[in-house]
């Protein structure tokens, strides 16, 4: 499949996954948390006395003619974050061990949205790290799935929190350096368990691997894929990165929630 | 069991090596994407012993390598049995007429000595008991060798006559070796006995079955038709059949003979008589002119004709042979009757008569005149000779001459071989111009010489002319037995004259040993005076002697020596005798499927094949098959209630609604099918018949569901119940207690539409039959229909409710008898119920198209109206 059919049947898929990052984002509820300060925020904060310099145009007439003052309408200030997102866009994320799991690329992918979503409407600024320009509001969401699915020309990465969604099976994983971002490392239940037996050819990249009889590997293999995992924790928090995990076959949102708290600390 | 070739067994012996070797392969390995391939590179030092094949799958495969082993050695079941003795075998088979009601089982019997004798490598001779068709002596054919006589036993045909014993034991006197007697269990006369002593035979093949013979086929004296069985078991069936081999009738028998009564149209196309199973020469009896009757018409003459011991008609009526017909009218009536003998007793007639009778003469006709007071004295043109006006008396007070009697007849006219009654005498006739008299138109003369009766051939009938009357008042001819006898020659002319007794008659068609006629060009001839006491023989095959319609039938029965069972010491049944049956295809097919399912374990095992896409296209594939079929063909359905005598009724009920329809209207209905709705879709039928019962349950949920949505799209629901509460109106009341609270149950969650009765000006009433009432086996309920503002866009209504039990007045049971008597009316009010009936399914089918029939009348007036 060509990469633009590849990226057209993505799309396709787009409403489906957005909606369901909305849903997600909204079982991990999260109002808009002013800065209780005034400022360019667009919701109003209070109001107080003309003052000498104010230009008149701020003025609000009709809260003025109620008194015999000059008023002013203040909007409460708003400083908003910006949040890099990324997600690893390696072959091997495109992988569901059974029919009915959906494969890591898709999780990612609806952990990223809800997440922006999150993030997006508590008034964050989110960019696909490399890809887009840092996006606000509601109407950035579709903007960023889109991205999502096409993928896009580098751009330069501002520095700011990042969080990182990928397998990190390759070793020695290294992250940014802007720290307080996330790594949130999923995987399948096959790629967990190792649920294989008799003789079994492993493919994938390279050379394919065959195990004369795959049950015996299981326990050498479980001891490597932990030794990878805390690999990948190590190197996330070297980068001073919250370290998450999360299997495609566990519910969603826990994963969510858990990014969500990870980003809310800082 | 045996095998063919037992050395492939010891393949067997190869089987536990196999069993190693499948053990040392190792399973074809699964192949899985598993992307962590890094973190497995360098893992496969950990274990190397490869997984083994599961224990089962490989007792499967050995199983399989097994059967192709076994199949291969080739297993017989049913070996052929071992001959006696060891020298060449001389196989004795009857092949007389008796023995072809089973001859395929007696050529296996014989097939199977053969192979035996292969088996053993012993030649073979062979000696066919009967004559063969040039009437050869048997002769022993061989020794030879056994796959040889083989071909000629596969090769051999019984033959329609008797076997030869005396001959068969001349030539098998000669043999040495052992003999195979594959006997036709009957002795055939009397030459049995010696036949045995010379065959001795070391094995006697029999089946223990006497052969069926058919004798004497003939006519009763109430005209029908009569066979006797000659031999055989009793308890079989005789057929009539034409020549084509239709059959027209069939009788048991009584005491040995069968009685086939048949309308005389039918019983003279009778052409052969024949047992009910396998054809054979001695269960068929060929009919000839001996048992046809003609059609006798008396012409109605003066008013006394038929007046008891005076009418001239009187007397003829019982001189008219047996299994003729007799039809009485005048000359128009007889001949639109079609009849072959006119009998005209003093009978003048006018010039368009004598055309018209001119005409049935020349057809084939027999036209036979009496003479009598009216038409003496006014002779007209068609006798066979010119008659002179006036008539002869004798012995009367003024004349010399005594009464006469008949002369002897001469050989040469229909009444040859008579022989004259010297009671009776002549004392009045009218009498031939002896000047113009032809003699060769003289079929009988007085005593004296006169005349009396005169005949002529005209065209291909004959022209009959008896000087006398038909009564007794001139002669005592007619209360003699001549006049039967006579008669019978007469009205014999008509279907062809019989053949004469010295005449040479060709064999026309040939009955083969299994009851197929045949023409044949084959020389053989008889002459009929020979028939009784001649045997059939090569020279004498049986079949249909004769030429053009005068046919002679020689028929096995009554010509063949008297059959009685052979006693055969020590005699093997052979009919129970099975063929060698090989196993080794069937084996082979087995491990063939085994294989074949092995193949598809093995793909399931490497990952290859998902048994979620067998079962889909399994079930796509047998799943789809009954709604198609509904789809495909138009059919009532019913709600199954779950009571199965109701259920069956129900059934009954619209398969015979369906038939009825089907053959009254261009609607083809096939069976009704039972339904659950909810379950089974229902939106496939135009009509859904619902009993509801007393004890019925309330829908569930989905069948609500599906009810409602069947109502809302097109459907037609047809409640119905059992009958009513006590009280209820009509003739139901009080057969079903508790109906209605059970039908509100039922119909509580359908969102029923509004309901009224419905009247005769419905479009029910008269879609298809014009009807008031709507039965079924009770009367007098009101139907409920929807009303007109609750009825679809097209003005039908969804749903007919009733509780006249409609169903069960429809249903037929399997012979077409009613099942149920409806109350009150009995069949009259079932005819109304099954109008009714055909008008619902139509209603269904065509919906309220037939409305605008209601003002037809109306338009057609208005329309011829000036």
């Amino acid at each position: 499949m060509s990469e633009v059919a590849q990226a057209r049947a993505l799309a396709a898929g787009l409403p489906r996954l957005l909606l369901a990052a909305e849903r997600l984002a909204h079982v991990v509820a999260a109002g808009v948390h002013g800065r209780r300060r005034a400022g360019a925020g667009e919701a109003f904060w209070q109001f107080r006395d003309f003052q000498e310099g104010d230009e008149a145009r701020r003025i609000d007439w009709r809260r003025s003619a109620s008194g015999n003052r000059l008023l002013l309408r203040e909007r409460e200030a708003q400083v908003p974050a910006l949040c890099l997102v990324r997600l690893d866009d390696t072959k091997s994320m495109r992988f569901a061990s059974k029919d009915g799991l959906p494969t890591k690329w898709e999780r990612a992918a609806l952990l990223l949205l809800a997440l922006s979503c999150l993030l997006l409407e508590a008034g964050e600024r989110v960019a696909l790290a490399g890809v887009t320009a840092p996006m606000a509001g509601r109407a950035g969401l579709p903007k960023l799935a889109q991205a999502l699915a096409a993928g896009g020309t580098a751009k330069a990465e501002p520095k700011a929190r990042c969080v990182v969604f990928g397998d990190f099976l390759e070793p020695a994983p290294v992250f940014g350096t802007a720290p307080g971002g996330a790594v949130m490392q999923v995987l399948d239940p096959a790629e967990c368990d190792f649920p294989y037996t008799g003789r079994v050819v492993f493919e994938g990249f390279g050379a394919p691997v065959e195990a004369a009889r795959a049950d015996g590997w299981a326990a050498a293999y479980k001891a490597r894929l932990a030794a990878q995992k805390a690999a990948v924790v190590a190197a996330a928090q070297r980068s001073g990165q919250t370290p998450l995990f999360h299997r495609t076959d566990a519910p969603p949102a826990v994963a969510l929630a858990a990014l969500y708290q990870a980003l809310r600390q800082v | 069991m045996m095998f063919a070739a037992p050395s492939v067994l010891l393949g067997l012996l190869a089987l536990p090596g196999l069993y190693f070797l499948l053990r040392l392969t190792p399973p074809a390995a699964r192949r899985v994407l598993f992307p962590p391939l890094a973190l497995l590179r360098g893992l496969a030092a950990a274990e190397r012993t490869p997984a083994r094949m599961p224990l089962w799958l490989l007792l499967f495969r050995l199983l399989a390598a097994g059967l192709v082993i076994v199949g291969l050695a080739g297993p017989q079941l049913h070996p052929p049995p071992a001959l006696p003795g060891n020298g060449p075998v001389l196989l004795v088979i009857d092949n007389g007429w008796a023995s072809a009601s089973d001859w395929a089982a007696r050529r296996d019997a014989a097939l199977q000595v053969v192979a035996s004798a292969q088996a053993q490598k012993r030649g073979v001779a062979l000696l066919a008991t009967a004559r063969d068709g040039t009437n050869a002596a048997p002769y022993i054919q061989g020794v030879m060798p056994a796959s040889q006589a083989g071909q000629l036993v596969a090769a051999m045909q019984p033959v329609p006559w008797p076997v030869d014993r005396a001959g068969a034991a001349r030539a098998a006197s000669g043999f040495h070796g052992d003999v195979v007697y594959l006997a036709d269990g009957i002795t055939d006369g009397p030459g049995f006995d010696e036949f045995m002593t010379a065959l001795k035979p070391a094995r006697i093949l029999s089946d223990g079955v006497t052969a069926s013979l058919l004798a004497a086929p003939g006519l009763s004296g109430s005209g029908a038709l009569t066979v006797q069985l000659a031999a055989g078991a009793s308890g079989q069936h005789v057929l009539a059949q034409t020549g084509a081999g239709d059959v027209l009738g069939s009788a048991a028998f009584s005491h040995g003979v069968a009685t086939l009564a048949l309308p005389l149209a039918l019983r003279n196309r009778v052409a052969r008589l024949v047992l009910d199973g396998p054809g054979t020469a001695g269960a068929t009896a060929l009919l000839d002119h001996n048992a046809r009757g003609g059609v006798v018409g008396l012409l109605a003459g003066a008013g006394n004709a038929e007046t008891p011991f005076l009418g001239a008609l009187y007397y003829a009526r019982r001189a008219v042979p047996v299994g003729c017909d007799i039809v009485t009218g005048d000359l128009s009536a007889l001949l639109a009757a079609k009849v072959n003998v006119i009998i005209a007793a003093d009978a003048p007639f006018n010039n368009d008569q004598v055309q018209a009778l001119q005409g049935f003469v020349q057809g084939g006709g027999v036209l036979v005149r009496f003479a009598g007071p009216l038409t003496a004295d006014t002779p007209d043109t068609l006798e066979p000779d010119t008659l002179l006006a006036g008539d002869r008396k004798l012995g009367g007070a003024l004349t010399w001459s005594a009464p006469q009697i008949f002369a002897p007849f001469g050989g040469g006219t229909p009444f040859a071989g008579l022989t004259i009654d010297p009671d009776v005498t002549v004392s009045r006739q009218i009498l031939a111009d002896p000047t113009q008299l032809d003699p060769a138109t003289i079929w009988a003369s007085l005593h004296d010489g006169t005349p009396l009766v005169l005949g002529r051939a005209q065209g291909a009938g004959y022209l009959v002319s008896v000087l006398t009357t038909a009564n007794a008042d001139w002669s005592g001819l007619a209360i003699s037995g001549m006049y039967p006898a006579m008669m019978a020659r007469l009205v014999g002319l008509a279907q062809g004259a019989p053949p004469k007794p010295d005449a040479k008659l060709p064999l026309l068609s040939a009955l083969d040993a299994f009851g197929g006629l045949t023409k044949t060009d084959a020389t053989a001839s008889l002459t009929p005076q020979d028939v009784p006491g001649l045997m059939v023989s090569p020279t004498h095959p049986p079949g249909l002697y004769g030429s053009g319609a005068a046919l002679l039938a020689l028929n096995v029965g009554g010509h063949v020596p008297p059959v009685a069972a052979a006693t055969l010491p020590g005699a093997v049944a052979f009919g129970g005798a099975v063929a060698p049956l090989a196993l080794g295809p069937a084996l082979l097919a087995a491990a063939v499927l085994m294989l074949v399912l092995d193949l598809l374990i093995s793909l399931f095992m490497r990952g290859l094949l998902r048994v979620p896409v067998l079962l889909a296209l399994l079930w796509l594939s047998v799943g789809q098959a009954h709604a198609q079929d509904a789809a495909l063909n138009t059919s009532l359905g019913y709600v199954i209630t779950g009571d199965a005598a109701t259920d069956q009724t129900t059934a009954d009920g619209l398969g015979y609604l369906s038939a009825l329809v089907s053959a009254h209207s261009a609607a083809q209905l096939s069976a009704p099918v039972g339904l659950s709705p909810g379950v089974d879709d229902i939106s496939l039928y135009p009509l859904l018949y619902w009993m509801v019962l007393p004890v019925s349950a309330p829908p569930s949920d989905q069948a609500c569901q599906a009810l409602s949505s069947y109502m809302q799209h097109g459907g037609l629901l047809v409640i119905d119940t059992p009958g009513g509460e006590a009280g209820a109106p009509g003739s139901g009341s009080g057969f079903a207690p508790g109906i209605e609270a059970a039908v509100q149950r039922a119909t509580a969650c359908l969102n029923l539409p509004k309901l009224a009765p419905l009247t005769a000006q419905n479009v029910l009433a008269h879609c298809f039959y014009i009807i008031t009432d709507f039965p079924g086996r009770f009367i007098g309920a009101p139907v409920l229909i929807a009303t007109k503002d609750a009825r679809d866009a097209d003005g039908v209504s969804p749903v007919i409710v009733g509780q006249n039990d409609w169903a069960a007045a429809w249903a037929r049971d399997a012979n077409g008898n009613p099942e149920q008597t409806p109350i009150p009316d009995g069949e009259a009010q079932r005819v109304v119920a099954d109008r009714f009936g055909t008008n619902l399914v139509i209603y269904a089918l065509t919906g309220s198209y037939k409305a605008d029939q209601t003002s037809l009348p109306d338009l057609l007036n208005r329309l011829s109206a000036p």
